[in-house]
């Protein structure tokens, strides 16, 4: 036997005992605790490496959620929605004279609009017949539509009109801002200038460096301060300089280049801070996990 | 008086047989109750405050639901002047005819003077019939009721006037794209500048086809109703077109049941254009299971177990957008992502070589195949990019003026 | 035919639901949750399609005996044996499918795989915080200023940390970069539902054949 397998049979094999020694077979609730735990380090051995064990527990969990998904749509959309229905309907008289009643403006009766989506369904389900498996296309093309015009509003509205609305701000608050913001625009224009004239045409050395780390840094603070100060402008101006990012007509050079680069880097910031708010929440779910292995342990020792 | 006291005693001895005492109460009795008197208040009050008159509330109007399917109606009232905190709420009635009985609709709170008779009630609005409302006041000892109202009946919208900017966006959309369409006709081509990750896609694929390895593509994790499916069934077109013309396998492993056969046409198609239609194996088209995790389990084997030198990571994605992307750096593989979901998106710029955000992800396929009919809609977005622009500057300069006329205009509700 | 019915298909419907979004027409409406009800029908439809796919796939291996058959008899081992349980007894949250089945196997593995998050992102907040590029630099900063704010020991540091954390997050650059990739990524996925809408893009669809 290879020495691969004998490693694995043995580990099975002091599991086992393990389990035997330490009474999980005696109730159900401590086989509970030992099936999610094995289950539990299963899949964490793949953080190693890919092992026999995660291949059993990758595949077992594959197998149990297909079955899993497919027997509770059936039992809780396709029977009560539509199969129970329509055969309700056919053996209670037929689907056309099941129901008097008609769907609004009178074009199909409520017996035969059950009776639809069956139809789609078997088509769909042509597929499986290799030379009428084209038929399925009709049903992909129904949902398709389907998806494709409401989602066309939905963005719409949500995604596009909402996000313009949300960021029609007013650019300065109040005339006495007015003021503050020439002083600032002053500033501003100072920086463009000291970069054009001084900063790009310095050469290379211990004075240049110290003096391009002065000049950012003073940029820095000044970009701060003016977000700070003039919230809705940033907004508005940083709104701006992602759709010029994601403007395809033209090539991003010159002015258009550097507003274009300025969206980037607002994209980047707001990357930044998504990953670093998802840090938090994704290591609380292993704290959840790892207290569920320490009962386990618990039990055991 | 001496008239009045011989029709009491009259009345006492011949109708009533009563003795004259009680004659008179009786024909007192008889009197108030055809006196026509007013109706006096309804005596109410909060218990141990004493007694005092419940007021009915003014202005009652009733009127059809604006903007609505046609099965609401709309009621209003003002709260009773001088009337304070001393009642509970408000009840609307209905009755189908002025004079008919009027059943109980709703019950509000006392700080509300709207009420909507809408489908979901018990007692529904039928289209086109009339009906009566009335409102009372009511606390734990009566109620105060209004005069009835009406008739009113309920007439459907056919236009919602408030979304007219949605349709101003369709209209102004669809006529860049129409315009587009006709100067791409006229022979004169459309730039499209270019975008790293989708120029890199034949980079990968080639780099795939060196190995001797295959491609991985993951088409997201939804269904075929979200847009974001529907666009990676199209790159994966182009894709497979690109694998088939090196001659590499493309395994694509799914998470939804329904894209499974939207994907074999996709692949199938993509090989059919390279011209290598026998080399399409439906094997590599892979439903693994609808639960999310259980997906990422499946495709962090298939990426271990098959070595996939290339991963395209194209569509929507969620939480295992780390798992998929990290252990695809781990095995070497080149990768290439693109989502429009913004909370996946770090995780992609992180881990993989290139990363497609956003509408760079929907621009793929016309970028890929620059066909003309394709290049019309991405030039229409970028024309919709400058109107928004437009709106922006000025709408904010109105905004700065105190002119709310665009934001105005933009409330869709 | 093969494809112009389908096209036909797709345009009515995707043209029904979008001008279904103008019209409060209680009638409309009704339509337009009507087709909704056939969508959710017909996608648990294709669930048959993907067990199949799994199945045929799985078997072939194992009849084929390729690498890791014994592990595909195990999905489709657990695969049959849970369908019959649920199709027989039904899913109830007192069933032996739920209690047990569900409960016992998915949960925990689930669970579990979630969990594994958490060491992936060590490693991608590893190579996000090797500073090599402007991007880079942005982006390993703005996390840590972000991940600071968030605990007890940023507040200990520095009193503004907590309040830096949450413009960057709520009023700030996040906002702001959040709105224009929605807004791009709205325009892209207008014209693709315009595209498919319209027939101009039906490849999906396969061809003639």
């Amino acid at each position: 036997m290879a020495p691969r397998n004998f490693i694995i049979l043995a580990i099975i094999a002091v599991v086992i005992l393990v389990m035997l020694f330490t009474g999980a077979f005696s109730d159900f609730q401590s086989l509970k605790l030992w099936v999610g735990a094995l289950l539990t380090l299963m899949i964490f051995s793949f953080l190693y490496k890919d092992n026999p064990f995660y291949k059993f527990a990758e595949h077992l969990f594959v197998g149990v959620s297909a079955a899993y998904w497919m027997t509770k749509g059936i039992q809780t959309t396709l029977w009560p929605n539509c199969l129970r229905p329509v055969l309700l309907d056919w053996f209670q008289g037929g689907a056309a004279s099941a129901s008097a009643d008609h769907l609004p403006f009178g074009v199909l009766p409520y017996g035969i609009a059950r009776v639809i989506p069956a139809v789609f369904g078997l088509i769909l389900l042509t597929r499986l017949i290799g030379p009428i498996g084209w038929f399925s296309r009709w049903a992909m093309a129904f949902i398709i539509g389907y998806a494709a015009g409401t989602n066309f509003t939905r963005y719409l509205q949500s995604d596009f009109v909402g996000q313009i609305y949300n960021t029609l701000l007013p650019v300065v608050d109040g005339p006495g801002a007015f003021g503050v913001f020439i002083a600032y625009a002053v500033i501003a224009a100072a920086l463009i200038l000291a970069y054009r004239f001084l900063i790009a045409g310095l050469q290379r050395g211990a004075g240049a460096v110290t003096t391009r780390s002065i000049f950012w840094i003073a940029t820095v603070v000044f970009v701060l301060l003016f977000a700070t100060k003039f919230p809705n402008l940033t907004v508005v101006t940083g709104v701006i300089c992602g759709l010029i990012y994601f403007f395809f007509s033209v090539e991003h050079k010159g002015l258009f280049g550097w507003t274009s680069r300025i969206g980037i880097y607002m994209l980047m910031l707001a990357f930044g801070a998504t990953f670093g708010y998802t840090v938090m929440a994704r290591i609380s779910l292993l704290i959840g996990r790892m207290s569920d292995l320490g009962v386990w342990l618990g039990k055991v020792f | 008086m001496c008239s009045l006291f011989y029709w009491v005693r009259m009345f006492a001895l011949r109708f009533t047989r009563l003795s004259m005492p009680k004659a008179c109460v009786a024909f007192c009795l008889v009197l108030s109750a055809f006196s026509g008197s007013p109706a006096e208040p309804i005596i109410g009050g909060q218990e141990g405050a004493g007694v005092r008159a419940l007021l009915p509330p003014e202005d009652v109007q009733a009127m059809d639901t604006p903007r609505d399917g046609g099965l609401s109606l709309t009621i209003r009232w003002q709260r009773p002047t001088g009337e304070e905190e001393g009642f509970s709420g408000y009840r609307i009635y209905r009755s189908d005819s002025a004079g008919g009985e009027f059943r109980l609709v709703g019950e509000v709170d006392r700080n509300t003077t709207e009420y909507q008779n809408i489908p979901n009630d018990s007692i529904k609005v039928r289209m086109g019939k009339e009906y009566y409302y009335k409102v009372a006041a009511y606390d734990s000892l009566g109620e105060a009721m209004s005069e009835a109202v009406g008739p009113v009946k309920s007439r459907p919208t056919w236009f919602d006037i408030h979304r007219l900017p949605i349709l101003v966006a369709i209209v102004l959309f669809f006529g860049s794209v129409l315009v587009f369409f006709r100067i791409t006709k006229r022979g004169r081509g459309l730039f499209i500048r270019r975008i790293a990750g989708i120029a890199a896609m034949e980079e990968a694929v080639g780099r795939a086809t060196e190995l001797g390895r295959p491609i991985l593509y993951v088409p997201g994790i939804m269904d075929v109703d979200n847009i974001q499916t529907i666009a990676s069934m199209v790159i994966l077109v182009d894709v497979a077109k690109l694998a088939a013309q090196y001659d590499v396998p493309i395994i694509v492993p799914l998470n939804r049941a329904f894209v499974v056969p939207m994907a074999e046409e996709s692949v199938r198609q993509g090989f059919l254009n390279a011209g290598r239609p026998d080399s399409y194996d439906p094997d590599n088209v892979r439903y693994l299971s609808d639960e999310q995790f259980a997906f990422t389990a499946g495709v962090n084997g298939i990426m271990v177990r098959e070595k996939t030198a290339a991963h395209f990571f194209l569509g929507a994605f969620f939480a295992e957008s780390l798992i998929l992307s990290e252990m695809g750096f781990s095995t070497g593989a080149i990768q290439i992502a693109g989502t429009a979901n913004i909370h996946q998106l770090p995780f992609f710029v992180v881990a993989c070589d290139y990363t497609l955000i956003g509408e760079e992800f929907y621009a793929a396929t016309a970028y890929i195949s620059k066909d003309p009919q394709l290049l019309g809609p991405l030039k229409g977005a970028d024309f919709m990019k400058v109107v928004i622009m437009a709106l922006l500057v000025g709408g904010s300069l109105l905004e700065l003026f105190g002119v709310h006329w665009l934001t105005g205009l933009l409330t869709l509700s | 035919m093969k494809r112009q019915i389908p096209l036909l298909i797709t345009f009515f419907f995707g043209i029904f639901m979008i001008i279904q979004y103008f019209i409060p027409h209680h009638g409309v409406n009704e339509w337009g949750g009507r087709f909704q009800g056939w969508t959710i029908i017909v996608l648990a439809f294709a669930y048959v399609l993907g067990v199949a796919n799994v199945l045929r796939i799985s078997l072939e291996k194992v009849y084929r005996k390729e690498a890791d058959w014994p592990f595909k008899l195990v999905t489709c081992i657990s695969l049959a044996l849970m369908m019959v349980i649920g199709l027989v007894e039904g899913v109830g949250e007192n069933t032996f499918f739920v209690r047990r089945l569900y409960n016992q196997l998915y949960v925990p593995m689930g669970a579990t795989m979630y969990s594994t998050l958490a060491f992936f992102i060590a490693s991608a907040a590893y190579r996000a915080f090797r500073i090599r590029t402007w991007h880079a630099a942005l982006l390993a900063i703005t996390a840590m200023l972000v991940m600071i704010g968030r605990i007890p020991i940023g507040q200990g540091i520095w009193s503004g940390f907590p309040r830096l954390s949450d413009w960057i997050m709520f009023e700030g650059p996040n906002m702001v970069g959040q709105r224009a990739i929605l807004i791009g990524a709205a325009l892209g996925a207008i014209s693709t539902g315009l595209k498919m809408v319209f027939g101009i893009e039906r490849s999906y669809l396969g061809s003639g054949d």
